[in-house]
């Protein structure tokens, strides 16, 4: 049907780089993933995907000064996207994962290092690019969820 | 956010976690899960109640059990549910752990 290829974008919206900011940005996403009519449990897919990536920039992107964390969401009736540009320091997100093995008992195991695991399981497709956006080069992450 | 409560059955210290363990409030429950399990040998975390985990969250429950460990305590998980249950698997804390589906299997 025609009417299901038309996709619903927002504008790109800054949220400051900071922990405060979490849950600011966190809320946006939700609130376009109830609109875009994903199921709940979709919904908290989502939402856990959005937090890792979101506070994965927070840790990395801008060391101790400020900056914009941008995001965007967009919908139609196959998929939910999300994507999240930041201008501080370069850093591919994708490439840092350290999947720690399941059959690693609690010793061996690292606090750290699910998030982006998370990422890659929740999300259908994941893309990073480090491209011009705003006037300034930037990390470019694009996260795709399909309905299914 | 996140709530806790604490009871005892039996042997077991039963901490129940309430609402979220994420970015946002896994310090809070991190030092909560610390109190609780000083005070018994046996501590279940009640994930009953738990709606949602992030790797933050997962933080947490690690730093739990090589506590546990190190003091030579039990630790089990009880009840998860839904998406928490699908990260436990996800991130093969379900091997870690011993998982309980209720706390009324606790022996």
């Amino acid at each position: 049907m025609a009417e299901n290829k038309i996709m619903t974008q927002s504008d790109w919206k800054c949220f400051s780089a900071l922990p405060e900011a979490y849950g600011q940005i966190l809320n946006t996403v939700t609130t376009a993933a109830r609109q875009s009519g994903l199921s709940e449990q979709l919904q908290m897919k989502l939402e856990l995907g959005a937090e890792e990536a979101v506070v994965n920039i927070i840790k990395h992107a801008y060391g101790t000064a400020s900056g914009c964390i941008w995001i965007r969401t967009s919908y139609d009736a196959e998929k939910f996207v999300l994507e999240i540009a930041d201008s501080g320091k370069r850093f591919n997100p994708l490439k840092h994962t350290q999947q720690q093995g399941k059959e690693l008992g609690i010793d061996k195991r690292q606090p750290g290092g699910y998030g982006v695991q998370f990422m890659k399981w929740i999300f259908d497709e994941l893309d990073y690019k480090y491209d011009k956006f705003k006037g300034n080069n930037a990390n470019h992450l694009m996260l795709v969820l399909k309905y299914k | 956010m996140i709530s806790f409560r604490r009871e005892t059955r039996a042997a077991w210290e039963v901490w129940t976690v309430t609402g979220r363990m994420d970015t946002q409030t896994a310090d809070t429950a991190e030092a909560a899960g610390m109190r609780s399990l000083r005070n018994s040998s046996k501590m279940a975390i009640n994930m009953q109640e738990l709606n949602y985990i992030s790797s933050a969250g997962l933080r947490v429950l690690l730093r739990l059990a090589k506590q546990a460990k190190a003091e030579g305590k039990q630790l089990v998980l009880c009840g998860a549910v839904g998406l928490v249950k699908e990260v436990l698997e996800e991130s093969g804390m379900d091997m870690l752990f011993t998982i309980k589906e209720a706390v009324d299997e606790l022996d």
